[in-house]
């Protein structure tokens, strides 16, 4: 009789083909070769375990589990109402405090040690180890266990998790070094821990030194945020919001800065409680939110549909609004600037991202307006238009569209006459004129990312507009995978997610407010930040379209 | 304008991916690199249902990965180790470093086999194998290991470590 194939011999190896049982039996080689196999299938199985590696299932359907488990509280709470008060004799509370064996959530997972399945004690024992020190007291009782496998099992456990301790302690530490590569390779292998890290992150997060709380803090975000923590593991936060921004968008196209209302298209309208943002700018923050649509990549075209609302309506009737309110000479509304620069930018975006002839008038024509529109000195006004005239700029000459170099040059020139290093936006803006407009980068800009880096984006103090700036100057200045993108959007993360409200029953969920802005412009303002890295690719090297 | 989707992939995908490129043996940048590209790949609307997500982008990941060895001097020296958690003296570093020692397509066998726990058929399409000369390669690639492991170590020793 020949010899199986390898093949054949991997199926013995995993155990689930008796028909090669037999030759095994028979055969020496072939049954060598198995056992070898087997033996590091073994040893592999083990390391991944010790890595705390979660194994990853094929994909599941989602379960409805809200649904479901609201369905299930409430039959349960009916029934204690029709039946609690007729069956239920007063339990006494003594009766009610579980003791503190029953009370452990580790002990029935002990038990399992002692099975006969190797596949359930495996199981067990990576549990605990992922209890860390919440399973040592039970571990303890188990180490005086009369089963001798219970006993060697909970050792064993007991070991792990000391050690594993220990070495997170270890990475804490490095956290706090100056050296930024240390700190990054800590970061990295503390992610590696899971949840296991999380109780040493969150006492590092308090710590007196800065630089390990702010480092802490993020670790702690980006895990909770792989484990689903307030709901980002299942919906996107750019996603969320934009459903918000959907329900708030006027019947006429536009958002409402000073008045926001919901008119969900499904739900009963009228005023959310969402908190209004300055008079008379309609216009620019009908334009921010389009952006917000378009950066997530939806056009007039797309036919995604989210919460009952299609995506491509609302960027279809929003553009169409501000093009009814562009003049003759191509400027869009009449009073600010400002409102003019970011409708621009979201019609130039439209443009771009469809190509479309509804689109292409209107935004070279509001283009021509604003080069028209540029001052001697190279700004056009104060430095919140002329911020947003570089984003005008940006769009255009992505999209392909002539913007002469005098107009880069005039830019550059009076963002850095302008800059001030107490002022972080214009210091923003100023990097990220000089990167768009040189297409390099020198020491000057280097030094304005590290003022930028001095002042991350933090959860308690929401600054929209300058974490956007701030968010595509560094992404320009060494994205996707420097050291001074990766801290920033790391921060940038953390706070803008923990800041999403995110209580699915309030009309506000998936929306932000930023001090000053309202919610309308605070929610645009935050999902362009989460979107930085693909709205744009990194121009350094690259020549001007 | 790159996007043409946008990008609402499961965080916790995302770490896979990247977890995954480090195995394969890249350094942590071309890891989050080569995660990015894949997710970029999904944003601009790649994903065409044929398969799960999760398989097509492992297969987008294993592709970029083969595209970048290709693209490097062949006289590089390869990656010796695969990147997890640091530890010091334990059966996880000389693991890892067995696997280093691998060729690639063994590697990638084992490491998305038993270290992301993908079933055979899944493995079989992201490296676009049939799924029977999965099982020889698997079976080939562990015996791969031992004759590099036993090699270095001595049979007594590896036995000691199970």
């Amino acid at each position: 009789m020949s010899c199986p194939g390898p093949e054949i011999l991997m199926r013995a190896v995993d155990g689930d083909d008796a028909e090669v049982v037999d030759h095994l039996n028979e055969c020496g080689p072939c049954r060598e070769r198995t056992a070898r196999a087997r033996m590091m299938a073994s040893l592999l199985r083990e390391a991944a375990f010790e890595e705390g590696v979660e194994r990853v299932r094929p994909a599941r359907r989602r379960v409805p589990w809200f649904p479901l488990a609201a369905a299930v509280f409430l039959i349960g709470f009916c029934l204690v109402l029709i039946v609690g008060d007729r069956s239920a004799p007063p339990v006494p509370a003594e009766e009610r405090r579980p003791s503190a064996t029953q009370d452990e959530p580790a002990d029935p997972i002990i038990q399992k040690l002692g099975s006969s399945s190797f596949r359930e004690q495996g199981e067990a024992a990576q549990q605990l180890e992922e209890m860390g020190t919440e399973a040592l007291s039970a571990l303890e009782r188990a180490a005086k266990s009369e089963n001798e496998q219970i006993r060697e099992w909970a050792d064993k456990i007991r070991k792990r998790i000391a050690e594993t301790d220990r070495r997170i302690q270890e990475l804490i530490a490095q956290l706090a070094r100056e050296n930024p590569e240390d700190r990054r390779k800590a970061g990295d292998a503390l992610v590696t821990y899971g949840r296991r890290a999380v109780p040493a992150l969150e006492t590092a997060a308090k710590s007196e030194n800065p630089r390990l709380r702010g480092a802490a803090a993020n670790l702690l975000a980006l895990l909770r945020a792989a484990r689903g923590g307030g709901g980002a593991d299942t919906e996107s936060a750019p996603i969320i919001s934009l459903v918000w921004l959907a329900r708030h968008q006027g019947p006429g196209g536009s958002w409402s800065a000073e008045d926001p209302r919901c008119y969900d298209r499904l739900k009963s309208q009228g005023k959310c409680g969402a908190a209004p943002g300055a008079n008379d700018c309609d216009i620019g923050v009908t334009g921010l939110a389009l952006l917000a649509f378009l950066g997530a990549g939806y056009s007039n075209l797309s036919k995604d549909t989210y919460d009952g609302v299609c995506f491509g309506e609302v960027v279809k009737e929003g553009t169409q609004f501000l093009i009814r309110q562009q003049g003759g000479d191509g400027r869009i509304g009449g009073k600010s600037m400002r409102d003019h620069f970011q409708a621009t930018c979201a019609l130039l975006e439209a443009f771009g991202l469809t190509g479309s002839k509804l689109f292409e008038e209107p935004a070279k024509k509001a283009l021509r307006f604003t080069l028209n529109m540029q001052n001697r000195d190279g700004g056009w006004g104060d430095s919140d238009e002329s911020g947003w005239a570089v984003y005008v700029l940006f769009s255009a000459d992505t999209d392909g569209l002539a913007v002469p170099r005098s107009a880069w040059d005039g830019i550059r020139g009076w963002c850095e006459r302008s800059a001030n290093p107490k002022d972080l936006k214009a210091t923003a803006l100023a990097l990220l004129a000089r990167i768009l407009s040189d297409r390099n980068r020198g020491p000057k800009d280097s030094e304005a990312a590290e003022r930028l880096l001095h002042d991350l984006p933090e959860p308690h103090d929401i600054r929209a507009e300058y974490w956007l700036h701030a968010s595509t100057a560094l992404y320009q200045y060494d994205g996707p995978s420097g050291d001074a993108w990766s801290t920033w959007s790391r921060s940038l993360k953390n706070a803008v997610l923990k800041t999403q409200r995110s209580d699915r029953m309030q009309c506000g969920y998936g929306s932000w407010e930023s001090a000053g802005e309202g919610n309308v412009s605070g929610t645009a303002l935050n999902t362009l930040s989460l979107e930085t890295y693909y709205r744009y690719a990194n121009v350094l090297g690259a020549p001007h379209k | 304008m790159i996007a043409t989707r946008p990008v609402d992939l499961d965080p916790k995908l995302a770490a896979e991916l990247v977890r995954a490129a480090r195995r394969l043996g890249h350094n942590p940048t071309d890891a989050e690199d080569l995660a990015q590209e894949c997710m970029l790949a999904y944003a601009r609307g790649g994903f065409q249902g044929r398969s799960s997500l999760r398989t097509w982008l492992y297969r987008i990941l294993w592709n970029r990965h083969v595209d970048l060895l290709r693209s490097r001097h062949a006289s590089a020296p390869r990656p010796e180790t695969i990147s997890g958690p640091e530890s010091d003296d334990d059966v996880r570093r000389l693991v890892r470093e067995a696997l280093g020692r691998l060729p690639d397509l063994q590697r990638a066998v084992l490491v998305l086999r038993y270290f992301e726990g993908l079933p055979y058929a899944e493995v079989a399409e992201i490296l676009d194998r049939p799924e029977g000369t999965l099982h020889a390669d698997c079976f080939r690639a562990l015996e791969a290991l031992y004759d590099v492991l036993v090699g270095k170590h001595g049979l007594e020793k590896v036995k000691e470590w199970l």
